[in-house]
């Protein structure tokens, strides 16, 4: 047998033993990550945070007696904490009485169409989506 | 040898000699592989969890609407080698309580995790992993879950 033919076959017989040990390797690897994976039933935990109570309101303009247009309260508020997506305004006619909602707003500042020309207490409380914080404490107008 | 035509039968028996060979061989080997890898899989432990107080949460809260927020679990190893776990995803309805109110709908959501540091669990012990944006908690969320502690039933999978 010639040399060139000697090589030839030699080389045919390495190409089919690589190709047998590379499918080996393969498939031994798959084979060993699937025994090592193993799943169980486990818990997780995560806390809900609570919205904060704003500052007692400050007044900067009540028209008490405003015509046609009725009274009127400016106020603005501090919330201690990053803003929640809005805050509810309440007026009530009485010192830590019965509340009302008058409205609502995205910002720490709003104008509040009071029931009457007497005096009201004006306060908020942050609100998210379904969660309503504590309201403030009450600022008087009028 | 003189006569090509016997080389050339030569040369060709003997490679195709070779390559049925070789055949036989990968039958044997395939065979053995796979007996050892199943009795591997049948002596791992699954891993387990334990309970967290909400005292352990200082950042991360989750607000109806708000950014994805932190999730914890404690992750327990059975087995007598160090294993990380490389997911965790929900297998449940997750619960509330210990919130100002009622706590009925949570809004809560687990968002899967495919933790790539921080997951090695050692050898028969454990290890808390902390998950940033982790869960999300909806604008359903019941105005009582405020304050809640959360529990979200989770599959975690270990590899070694």
């Amino acid at each position: 047998m010639s040399a060139p033919r000697v090589v030839f076959a030699a080389a045919m017989v390495a190409a089919a033993w690589t190709t047998v040990i590379t499918g080996l390797v393969a498939v031994g690897a798959a084979k060993a990550e699937a025994a090592w994976l193993k799943s169980g039933p486990g818990t997780g935990y995560a806390v809900a945070g609570k919205l904060q109570t704003p500052d007692q309101p400050i007044l900067d303009d009540a028209k008490c007696n405003n015509g046609g247009s009725g009274p009127t309260a400016t106020v603005h508020w501090n919330y201690p904490a990053p803003l929640p997506s809005g805050f509810e305004l309440f007026t009530a006619t009485s010192k830590n009485g019965p509340v009302t909602s008058a409205g609502t707003t995205t910002t720490t500042s709003a104008t509040v169409v009071l029931p009457s020309n007497k005096t009201t207490y004006v306060s908020v409380r942050a609100t998210t989506g379904a969660w309503r914080g504590s309201r403030s404490p009450e600022v008087a107008a009028c | 040898m003189k006569n090509p035509t016997l080389r050339r039968v030569l040369v060709v028996t003997t490679v195709v000699g070779a390559t049925l060979g070789g055949g036989i061989a990968v039958a044997a080997w395939t065979s053995s592989g796979s007996g050892t890898a199943g009795a591997k899989a049948g002596t791992a432990a699954a891993p387990t969890a334990t309970a967290l107080l909400a005292s352990a949460f200082t950042s991360g809260l989750l607000y109806p609407g708000g950014p994805a927020g932190d999730a914890k679990i404690v992750v327990n190893n059975p087995n007598p080698y160090p294993v990380k776990v490389t997911s965790i995803v929900a297998n449940g309805t997750p619960t509330g309580s210990g919130g100002t109110g009622t706590c009925t709908t949570t809004g809560v959501a687990w968002v899967a995790q495919s933790p790539a540091t921080g997951n090695s669990v050692p050898a028969n012990g454990n290890t808390t992993l902390t998950l940033s944006g982790a869960v999300t908690l909806s604008a359903a969320s019941d105005d009582g879950c405020q304050g809640a502690l959360f529990a979200i039933p989770v599959t975690v999978t270990v590899s070694s």
